[in-house]
């Protein structure tokens, strides 16, 4: 194998393409229809949170090593940069999928709890380019949309982003992956783990 | 017509991610959904390529022509919506045209050639593959939810939550695992986990029609960003 340095069997890396697509299509379902519309589309990460729990938690007792989840971020980031996605969002799904498979690699991906923080950490992600749209606005809007936009939507994004906008953002997103993860332990338990899946 | 090293059409997509990046005038991105309409069937995929052509033009006519005489706020999300949709575009119709014209064998041998660590290259074209397959899955889960009387409807969901769950995740992830295990296992014995070079009975080589196509596109690119001047369609 090329990569024994990282451990990674074939069967790995196939495990990591078929969960790639699973959580995809998991953030695409529920956080698309935010994204569409203007005024909700700071809710996108608390949309894309809903699903993808158990997706996640499953993932992780398939693949239980250091690395699985950076190619998970990089799988999607490539995937999101051809596709002309904002560079915040790319990144922000590396990023935090790199920070959440760290924590969930402290407890060697078996304990309950960091696995539920890993998977917090993994929803924040989306949020990055809402932070570089706060952090600068004109910069913002001139990527995702070019110079000739209206300023009345500028104002408009302006206007809903306000600091409540974001603190029910990332409070929902926390709130939302909560309840998502808990809800994939809980299948993990009850399921999973009986049907000889997650060995 | 002509087959394109998937080197060229990769090479393309980032040249189309460029694009979207820097020029966002309507009119540009005409040129270049035009520019991949005539690749598209060049590749013999008239028809889905016309198709998705046929849907951008209607969206194009409606921002130049219609969307000017709509006032308020259906004004500006419309236009904010399509200013989005006509950044992706571009993007998605290509990838989709990759993703459609390249057989999966022919997409690594490529990489490997590129040298494109497995860790990358393995997951991508697992997903390539694996993207019909939910599909298809998803209508068998939902044809069984209807044989047990699970419907996926609102009120249904909030009187038995844990039934809609389970019947909903449950097909869904051990169909996934599965699959996993099945692809992983005719994988390793067709060979990939072979520490060496790559070999590859497909005739993989740029070719001189891959240097003219990614040469039309790069032009265009590149004339586009000199005479882009801003605006929105």
């Amino acid at each position: 194998m090329n990569n024994e340095k990282n451990g990674f069997t074939a069967k790995d890396l196939i495990t990591i393409g078929i969960f790639s697509v699973l959580l995809l299509l998991a953030m695409m379902l529920t956080g698309g229809p935010f994204s569409a519309v203007p005024t909700l589309t700071f809710y996108f990460p608390i949309g894309a949170a809903v699903l993808a729990g158990p997706i996640f938690m499953l993932f992780i007792a398939k693949v239980p090593k250091q690395g699985a989840l950076i190619i998970v971020g990089a799988v999607l980031c490539i995937l999101g940069t051809v596709t002309g996605m904002h560079w915040g969002l790319n990144f922000g799904f590396l990023i935090s999928a790199t920070l959440a498979g760290l924590i969930a690699g402290i407890g060697k991906f078996k304990s309950n709890v960091l696995n539920l923080i890993a998977y917090i950490v993994y929803c924040i992600g989306p949020m990055g380019t809402y932070f570089v749209f706060i952090l600068n606005k004109e910069s913002w809007v001139s990527f995702m949309l070019k110079k000739g936009t209206e300023q009345e939507y500028i104002d408009k994004m302006s206007e809903v982003a306000t600091g409540s906008t974001i603190a029910i953002m990332i409070v929902g997103t926390i709130v939302v992956a909560t309840l998502s993860g808990l809800l994939g332990l809980r299948l993990m338990r009850k399921q999973f783990v009986k049907a000889g899946i997650a060995a | 017509m002509i087959t394109l090293d998937p080197r060229t059409k990769v090479l393309l997509l980032i040249l189309t991610a460029i694009f979207s990046a820097s020029i966002p005038n309507g009119i540009y991105t005409l040129v270049w959904i035009i520019l991949t309409t005539i690749l598209g069937i060049m590749l013999k995929r008239a028809l889905k390529t016309a198709r998705a052509a046929i849907i951008f033009a209607a969206l194009w006519l409606f921002a130049s022509f219609i969307l000017p005489n709509i006032g308020g706020v259906l004004h500006t999300s419309l236009l904010v919506w399509l200013g989005l949709v006509f950044k992706c575009y571009p993007c998605c119709m290509i990838a989709a045209l990759f993703i459609s014209t390249t057989q999966i064998g022919e997409f690594m041998a490529a990489m490997s050639k590129w040298r494109v660590p497995r860790s990358v290259v393995i997951p991508l074209a697992i997903m390539f593959r694996y993207f019909p397959t939910v599909k298809e899955d998803w209508g068998h889960i939902k044809d069984a939810m209807t044989l047990r009387g699970i419907s996926l409807s609102p009120g249904y969901f909030l009187k038995n939550p844990g039934v809609v769950v389970d019947a909903l995740y449950l097909p869904i992830l051990v169909t996934a695992s599965n699959a996993a295990d099945d692809l992983a296992a005719s994988a390793v014995t067709r060979g990939i986990e072979n520490p060496r070079i790559r070999t590859s009975r497909l005739d993989i080589r740029i070719r001189l029609i891959d240097i003219i196509v990614f040469l039309i596109f790069a032009v265009a690119l590149i004339v586009g960003m000199g005479l882009s001047t801003g605006g929105y369609v």
